[in-house]
């Protein structure tokens, strides 16, 4: 069994759900574990669901899916509660967050917020009265936890949003933004651009418009050098498109990709897509790239590097090209970031820490790896 | 590969060090090959992360695929980490079912559920009931359906900590245990053997008849006290894993449970005499 034929299955599950139907038990139990290392067992329960699939998968698969359909469930109702409090307490001080990602795709209700999992939410707010809407938020049971003065030099200096805060009795954790992307990569747009026919929910809250929503989505994923989550971000862009892509969506969002100087990214999204979901990006849209980004879609990135790198980080799907491609991208995502002195200073750091992990195991040298909300209890059993 | 049917879960076993072997075999080595047939909901494996460690003072991870939620732990903790971490994916991955953190004993086709504190002798009054007329249906976790509200039955050892696992070694010599894992974050702990897979299959889910929340106190007379409704259902919440995240089908069953079965508290030192109790109270 190749590692693409379980991709092809998991990319065929994604488009069309109904695929699944046929598929055996050996196949599910792979397929199961993919998504799950995937986040995606709730969104492939909607995906099925809408899709008239789910009914007819086996039990096994039935009961996996609808487990985590419960849990984002519960998150959605959260990330509910949580915005409309932080909204009401930034409100009362008279700034307007706008929610970002995946609370704002909840609070849209669009198709790719359904089933999804959660670790924070974010919210944007003017630069200028960020350290107000956290001080605000701190009459309001938020914190922030303790960090190093380097970490926190690092925050006010460079970077486009305050070190997380976290709700002292609910643990949400929460990411003010001011930007979409750090300063210090030069890269960072006028906000204004993206704020443009911003959304009011039936609650009063506000979100970005869908094609700037999309934008935001490529930008984070292809300016990062984690692609750990890639796939499911591949698969949020997919859904995006899906639900808003018609002729107005896109020409916001080749309009807006071009003035915040994020067209190269727009061609990698979309080649990507292409490769990996096999979604028909529109022959206009290629048209009004134009032939400079038909040639970046053809090229080494997004051709061999960004689609092999966008699989699930998963050994049953990730063979050595995978793996080189992963590598790749973290280099790339660290050369973007930041000037060359200090990146060789970097990434000397942490290469050290992997020969460090390799030698006194893992824990001994990074943070444990993320767990599901609301779990941290469960080892007293 | 080694494969274990808990009867709700099964856990493949995609790696693990040879020496961890024996006490899974001793625990589940009963299981006949079509038990274990079906498609697998865990993938998990025990790995040795470090080089320096793979020859000093070993120490060995649990994984739930390619997740590591423990730290990892001496050598000899190996199979207690693959207990508490096939317990952790339980804990973090199923919602369909209501998962109370407790001891559940069945007799007559009627099941009691101890949720407990840890260090309340849940274990200890669990294995004197347990080869004591009383059939282990779970020494951690009560699963409980959410629309019929019957129990099931797992197939799982208890996990003994402490003095009781002498204790427990005096009343049965011939029951199989793990050798002990000493300074667990439990302290010390051995798994005992607390059902054979013939004995398992015979039983089936099962409606529960009562709640009973045990405190060992030493030299204690047998106390029994019935609870107040609203503090049965407060503390059966506070012990369910999952009650916040199923949301309202866990409320419902909660609400069920405390209108429909006799809750107790029970202060007791003598074993025989809570069993007594249990038996008059429950028992037919």
């Amino acid at each position: 069994m190749t590692l693409q034929y379980r991709f092809g299955q998991l990319t065929r599950l994604i488009r069309d759900p109904r695929t699944g139907v046929s598929l055996d038990e050996r196949a599910w139990v792979d397929l199961i574990h993919l998504l799950r290392a995937s986040d995606l067992l709730g969104c492939l329960y909607h995906l099925a669901d809408i899709a008239g699939a789910f009914e007819h998968y086996p039990s096994y698969a039935r009961r996996h899916l609808q487990s985590m359909r419960v849990y984002s469930d519960r998150q959605a109702r959260q990330v509910r509660l949580e915005c409309s409090e932080i909204d009401a307490q930034l409100s009362s001080v008279g700034i307007k967050p706008v929610f970002l990602k995946g609370a704002g795709y909840t609070l849209r209700g669009s198709r790719n917020s359904r089933g999804r999992i959660y670790t924070d939410i974010d919210a944007l707010v003017p630069r200028e009265e960020i350290y107000k809407a956290q001080a605000a938020l701190k009459h309001d049971a938020w914190y922030s936890p303790p960090i190093t003065d380097y970490d926190e030099r690092y925050y006010r200096k460079w970077a486009h949003e305050i070190p997380p805060m976290k709700h002292l009795f609910r643990r949400t954790v929460l990411d003010l933004h001011h930007n979409i992307v750090p300063p210090i990569s030069g890269r960072a747009p006028n906000i204004n651009s993206l704020l443009e026919g911003l959304v009011t929910t039936t609650e009063g809250l506000l979100v970005l418009s869908p094609p700037a929503a999309t934008l935001h989505s490529i930008v984070h994923l292809f300016t990062n050098e984690d692609f750990t989550k890639g796939f499911r971000d591949l698969v949020d862009l997919y859904l995006l498109m899906e639900e808003y892509g018609d002729k107005s969506y896109w020409q916001g969002l080749l309009s807006l990709a071009k003035r915040t100087g994020f067209s190269n990214e727009l061609v990698y999204a979309l080649a990507s897509l292409k490769q990996v979901l096999e979604y028909p990006v529109p022959d206009s849209v290629w048209a009004e790239l134009g032939d400079s980004a038909r040639k970046l879609a053809q090229g080494f990135w997004a051709k061999q590097v960004f689609s092999r790198a966008l699989s699930p980080h998963h050994p049953m799907v990730c063979g050595a090209s995978e793996q080189l491609a992963i590598q790749l991208i973290y280099l790339r995502g660290h050369w973007m970031k930041m000037p060359v002195p200090v990146l060789i200073g970097h990434l000397s750091v942490k290469a050290g820490m992997g020969l460090w992990a390799k030698l006194f195991g893992k824990q001994h040298a990074e943070r444990p790896l993320a767990v599901p909300n609301d779990t941290t209890d469960i080892d007293r059993a | 590969m080694f494969v274990i049917n808990s009867g709700e879960f099964l856990f493949e076993i995609q790696h693990l060090p040879a020496f961890v072997l024996r006490p899974l075999r001793a625990i589940y080595g009963d299981q006949p090959p079509e038990a274990l047939d079906g498609p697998a909901d865990f993938r998990v494996s025990l790995r040795c992360d470090s080089l320096v460690r793979r020859f000093l003072r070993p120490q060995i991870t649990f994984y739930s695929d390619r997740q590591a939620p423990f730290k990892p732990v001496a050598r000899s903790q190996a199979f207690a980490t693959l207990e508490w971490g096939m317990n952790w994916c339980v804990a973090a991955y199923d919602y369909t079912r209501l998962i109370i953190h407790a001891a559940v004993l069945e007799k007559n086709g009627r099941a009691l559920i101890f949720p407990a504190a840890p260090g309340s002798g849940k274990s200890t009054l669990s294995a004197y009931l347990a080869f004591n007329g009383w059939n282990l249906f779970s020494d951690e976790m009560a699963i409980i359906d959410l629309t019929t509200g019957k129990v099931a039955p797992v197939f799982r050892p208890m996990c003994l900590k402490n003095e009781s696992i002498e204790l427990v070694r005096g009343w049965y010599p011939n029951a199989v245990m793990t050798q002990i894992a000493h300074d667990t974050q439990k302290g010390d702990v051995a798994h005992l053997k607390a059902l054979d897979w013939q004995k398992f299959k015979s039983l089936h889910k099962t409606p529960v008849v009562g709640v009973v929340f045990p405190q060992f106190r030493a030299n204690a007379a047998l106390t029994v006290k019935k609870m107040q409704q609203i503090e049965t259902f407060r503390q059966l919440c506070s012990h369910a894993f999952n009650y916040n995240i199923v949301g309202r089908p866990a409320f419902d069953l909660i609400g069920r449970l405390t209108l429909d079965t006799d809750h107790y508290s029970v202060t007791y030192c003598d074993l025989a005499e809570v069993n007594g109790f249990l038996v008059e109270e429950f028992g037919e």
